[in-house]
């Protein structure tokens, strides 16, 4: 398939740059250690919080941390410089669409990050005796879960990316994705959540990025409710890349009609 | 010693470290030279990439690298008030060479005195009598009026007030960029930004400037008006050290001309010379380079 | 200075007198550096007023952004009464102290996190053929233009945590004003650091990150994290002088107020060492030694 040549490239992009590599690898040591501290410390006077254990939450998070590189915001996803450079035209006049072509050079980016950063992570979590390996129905649920996290988060991306070409410029998406990511359960799981702002997460797509997977992992997900767990998330993930489809074909449209 | 005959011929001075400060130039310029580059040598090294994947995947733990020499003992001279075309390819050792005489970079091996002082080890003294125009980089502050880069440069060089304004008001009316100083430069040409960029250059009354390929993507008309700009500035006693691939822009700088190629130097000579070596009108200057070089190369 | 050709050759390769005594230079040099500055930050603002439309927008995305991420500690509190030891405002004080430190140096240094590209694309070059320390030029060449909104939710946090301690005193104010201005010394010198690494290697984006991802640390109790690594934080990378730290004066914490009140001293510390760095890395790609 044509596409993964893209992922190949950006695999052996990625590993074109040794000591970035090393420190890369510090940084996701640092962000686990971050929030084994911090959970610890936030149960040391509780046992459960809204209904969650402390070893249900640290596997939530610290699977997170693990999943973090996979599940990373890609950044190359805005069409307004593309538009502003002209390289637009490039991208238009090559036989592979635009927004597979995206969709798989950024997969080979993110499984780069899971291989390099995240296995090895695991590894360590699973030695020192924090994450443990769930049972095999789980773990396959979880791993379809993570593929499709990939694309909601791409999809997320790439939509708000379309749409900077129509405000001519990417001010304020970065910082606003931070709103995206607390909706998304990065911070914390969703019942942790007051009830308006739980109401608010569960009707967005976004928990299908971060929190479906994860609860999933943790087992925060009874073992009944993982097949609609997942199903919902397919769910929300095939919606949003209609959303992308909608979006880009209409750029496109915009693109060559008006010449931008 | 990859000197090639033909420059022995044609210049009074060859590039051998002991012969440097003979106190006579090959365009007639006399007294002591401004700047002395002695042997100067700049290697530089290079991460390996590899071509297949298996290749990359190993050298990402296992790194091979390779020594380039960038710049392979090279001598000369220039004195005070010269103006000299450092033509090359891409990739030749221009901007090496120049980095080294401005001190950006310091030289793996060899010397380089400008007026006396080592650059790098006299970094903002020399700085304040060198000017440095890359082509392809502004000094313009993108956002904003022409007039505030101006004003900007005037404080970094802590020019007072006067000087300041003397200077700005010749620099303007040589380049005519009266009417663009309250411009923004982001919407300026390339040859309104390019003679904007000039003046910055000039503005702190430079000694010694150095032009890294200036005529870069410009026509005939805006070439011309750098060309009579540089010559005047040439006629106040600054000396003009011009590189460039582009055997074009050797109008600009008329007398004295220096070939590099592969980090050396195949020619220093006047102009006349390089053509009569050449053996008529220059072509281009790749095909002017490979004559040279073979010839180096025999001899 | 060359004035007319005619007198230009006379004093060629003369190097520039030297400008007083010691004292007198140094104070010179201040001055003009200060006044440099000046004009520096000049030029940035009427930069960022060429976009007015995006300088607003941007802000408030970006109070938008920094009130998200408190969201954590916010929602954390409607379930549980303390992190460690600590209260709710005392949480609140550390986190806004943090984040106060984090975007005045954001603000006013951001310019570091370029230097890779910088480096690539040769400005680096440019930098150092002017009369002017390079990382100064670095630091004042660039504001940045979306930490405003973020420094507003820092002073909202620590003024509302300081009133709900009882503590909002103008010795308590000031003290905050000290602590942020270290704090942001220190950030500027751990990503002097990072960031000094694109001289030694091309891509240094990971290195960029690491820089960012220490910041995270000040923004909990310190005392959270395990002995060693506290330890670590505390002299080593001194990060916690940023937030924990400082904050200990304002809660009269008899045990952690001397150190409390040795930060100024250690941004100072952590600023030399940082510039020393600096200086080697530089050195090393103009390749000194080679």
């Amino acid at each position: 398939m044509k596409y993964l040549l893209y992922t190949r490239a950006e695999f052996l992009r990625g590993i074109r740059y040794r000591a970035s590599f090393w420190a890369q690898m510090a940084s996701g040591l640092i962000m686990t250690a971050i929030q084994w501290y911090l959970w610890t410390a936030v149960y040391r006077h509780t046992g459960s919080i809204a209904g969650v254990s402390l070893q249900e939450m640290l596997s939530y998070t610290l699977m997170g941390r693990v999943a973090a590189g996979f599940l990373a915001e890609p950044s190359n996803l805005r069409l307004a410089p593309r538009v502003r450079q002209g390289t637009i035209v490039h991208d238009l006049v090559k036989p592979a669409d635009l927004h597979f072509q995206l969709l798989f050079q950024n997969l080979g980016s993110a499984a780069f990050r899971l291989v390099s950063t995240g296995l090895p992570l695991y590894v360590a979590l699973s030695v020192m005796g924090i994450l443990h390996l769930p049972d095999a129905r789980t773990l396959i649920a979880f791993v379809i879960s993570l593929l499709m996290g990939y694309v909601a988060v791409f999809s997320t991306s790439f939509v708000s990316g379309v749409l900077t070409f129509y405000t001519k410029s990417g001010v304020g998406v970065d910082h606003l994705y931070t709103v995206v990511e607390l909706l998304a359960g990065m911070y914390v799981p969703l019942q942790f959540f007051p009830g308006w702002l739980r109401w608010v997460a569960e009707n967005l797509p976004f928990k299908a990025i971060h929190y479906i997977p994860m609860a999933i992992w943790s087992g925060m997900t009874e073992p009944g409710e993982v097949v609609s767990a997942v199903l919902s998330q397919l769910l929300w993930t095939g919606l949003m890349v209609l959303l992308c489809r909608i979006v880009w074909k209409g750029a496109i449209k915009h693109l060559t009609v008006q010449g931008g | 010693m990859p000197v090639s005959h033909l420059e022995m011929d044609a210049t009074p001075h060859s590039s051998r470290a002991a012969d440097v400060s003979c106190p006579r130039s090959s365009t007639g310029a006399k007294g002591e030279p401004i700047i002395v580059a002695t042997e100067l040598t700049r290697e530089f090294r290079v991460r390996l990439d590899g071509d297949s994947f298996t290749e990359r995947v190993r050298r990402f733990f296992k790194p091979d690298y390779r020594i380039v020499k960038a710049l392979n003992r090279v001598s000369f001279s220039i004195w005070p008030g010269e103006a000299v075309g450092y033509i090359g390819l891409n990739g030749a050792g221009k901007s090496t060479t120049i980095k080294l005489l401005c001190g950006v970079l310091v030289p793996s091996y060899g010397k380089v005195t400008v007026m006396g002082l080592e650059p790098h080890r006299h970094r903002t003294e020399n700085a304040r009598r060198i000017g440095l125009m890359m082509g392809q980089r502004t000094q313009l502050l993108w956002d904003l009026p022409v007039k505030e880069s101006f004003r900007l440069l005037g404080k970094i060089y802590d020019l007072d007030r006067n000087t300041y304004k003397n200077n700005l008001e010749r620099l303007v009316e040589a380049l005519d960029i009266g009417s663009l100083m309250d411009t923004p430069a982001r919407m300026l040409s390339l040859g309104q930004k390019t003679r904007c960029d000039l003046a910055l250059t000039f503005l702190h009354d430079p000694k010694i400037v150095y032009l890294d390929e200036p005529t870069i993507g410009l026509d005939v008309l805006a070439r011309e008006r750098i060309r009579d700009f540089i010559r005047g500035e040439k006629e106040r006693g600054v000396t003009i050290f011009l590189a460039s691939h582009d055997l074009d822009d050797l109008d600009i700088v008329t007398e004295r001309v220096m070939l590099i190629h592969r980090g050396e130097i195949l020619f220093d000579g006047p102009k006349a010379e390089l053509q009569k070596l050449a053996g008529g009108p220059l072509g281009t200057l790749e095909d002017t380079v490979k004559r040279f070089y073979k010839e180096a190369r025999l001899g | 200075m060359i004035r007319s050709s005619s007198g230009s050759s006379a004093d060629m390769g003369r190097p520039n007198p030297p400008a007083g005594g010691f004292p007198g230079k140094t104070a010179k040099t201040l001055i003009r550096y200060i006044s440099v500055y000046f004009w520096y930050l000049r030029a940035n603002w009427l930069s960022l007023m060429a976009y007015p439309v995006e300088f607003i927008v941007t802000n408030i995305a970006g109070m938008v952004y920094s009130f998200g991420s408190v969201a954590l500690v916010w929602v954390l509190f409607t379930q549980i009464k303390s992190i460690g030891d600590w209260s709710y405002p005392q949480v609140l004080l550390i986190y806004g102290l943090s984040i106060f430190s984090r975007s005045l140096f954001h603000l006013f240094w951001v310019d570091l996190m370029n230097i890779s590209g910088m480096v690539r694309m040769g400005d680096i070059d440019r930098l150092l053929v002017r009369p002017l320390n390079p990382l100064f030029q670095v630091v004042a060449g660039y504001l940045d233009n979306d930490d405003y909104g973020e420094l507003v939710t820092a002073v909202i946090l620590v003024w509302t945590s300081l009133g709900m301690l009882g503590q909002r005193t103008v010795a308590n104010l000031l003290w905050v004003l000290v602590s942020v201005l270290s704090g942001m010394v220190i950030f500027a010198s751990v990503h002097i650091v990072a960031n000094a690494m694109a001289f030694f290697t091309v891509e240094s984006s990971g290195f960029t990150r690491l820089a960012w991802t220490v910041d995270e640390f000040t923004r909990y109790p310190a005392d959270i994290y395990g002995k060693d690594l506290r330890r670590l934080l505390t002299w080593v990378i001194p990060v916690s002088f940023a937030s924990f730290y400082p904050a200990q004066l304002i809660f009269r914490n008899g045990d952690l107020m001397p150190l409390a009140a040795i930060t100024p001293v250690v941004a100072a510390a952590t600023f030399t060492a940082a510039y020393l760095f600096w200086c080697k890395a530089l050195d090393r790609y103009q390749g000194v030694g080679n």
